[in-house]
């Protein structure tokens, strides 16, 4: 059942407004993330421990946007 | 890039994996907020009305979002932590010291101009896992260079005693040929701050 904070909040926060915050974070992440691989590769030069960080920094991003993505998907079609 | 045509790498000295440990009670405890708030509110007299399936997607995505900003920050330490090392070449020891994501430093002090090297350990947790702080004073100028929670602290002061011996030795038999050379090269630091 909705109440009026439900109501509030569904004016505010609609999926359209929601994707666009999520495009604007992984945007912004996307950058920091190429910036920071690039360091890693070049001044760390491509050691062991850095393929195996660059995987879990990489895999654990995925996850992440997924869960949110998914999360949107149902907020969109509950309202 | 760093080091100069024809030099070889005799060691890398790091920092202790501790150090990096240490660092996330940050954004670990920033991960666990929005729990403890939860947590509290639950427990409190006020009561919050029944959320509705709406309102728990909506948690479940900024929260998703939330901990994509704390990942980003946890391998933002990471970067500096990793990338904070000293370099041993035999001729010299490179000081690398990252700030950020776009400062870094890079110094370098020769062999034949180290005058005092120095381990400190401190703290319980230090001298069970093994880390403290290198210090390589040099001669002249007295500068220092020094690299904080470095792992095994004796045993990279012994490969620095290592290589300070051979250069001795080295200069010791080419003394007259190669007098006055010492000098010539001296102490080079630079500055980078980009990307």
């Amino acid at each position: 059942m909705m109440n009026n904070a439900d109501f509030v909040i569904i004016q505010l926060l609609t999926p359209r407004t929601l994707s666009g915050v999520l495009a604007f974070l992984v945007l912004a992440l996307v950058s920091v993330t190429v910036v920071m691989i690039y360091h890693w590769r070049q001044y760390g030069r491509r050691t062991r421990p850095v393929k195996i960080v660059s995987i879990v920094y990489i895999a654990g991003h995925a996850a992440l946007i997924i869960i949110a993505g998914m999360a949107l998907l149902k907020y969109s079609a509950v309202v | 890039m760093i080091l100069q045509d024809g030099e070889t790498i005799v060691a890398e000295i790091r920092k202790h994996w501790f150090v990096f440990v240490q660092r996330l009670y940050l954004p670990v405890f920033l991960a666990i907020l929005p729990w403890i708030i939860i947590f509290g509110i639950n427990r409190s007299p006020l009561t919050i009305p029944e959320m509705s399936e709406a309102f728990v997607w909506i948690a479940v995505f900024v929260y998703a979002l939330w901990l994509m900003v704390l990942w980003t920050g946890v391998f933002l330490i990471w970067t500096d932590y990793y990338l904070d090392v000293w370099i041993v070449t035999p001729e010299r020891i490179i000081d690398i010291e990252q700030r950020g994501l776009f400062s870094r430093e890079i110094s370098s002090i020769r062999f034949e101009r180290v005058q005092d090297i120095t381990t400190e350990v401190n703290g319980m947790v230090a001298t069970m896992l093994e880390f403290g702080t290198l210090h390589v004073q040099s001669a002249g100028d007295s500068r220092e260079i020094k690299l904080e929670g470095a792992r095994r602290p004796s045993e990279s002061k012994k490969i620095l005693l290592q290589q300070l011996n051979q250069v001795m030795q080295y200069r010791g038999r080419g003394q007259v040929a190669d007098s006055g050379d010492a000098d010539r090269d001296s102490d080079a630091s630079y500055r980078q701050d980009a990307v």
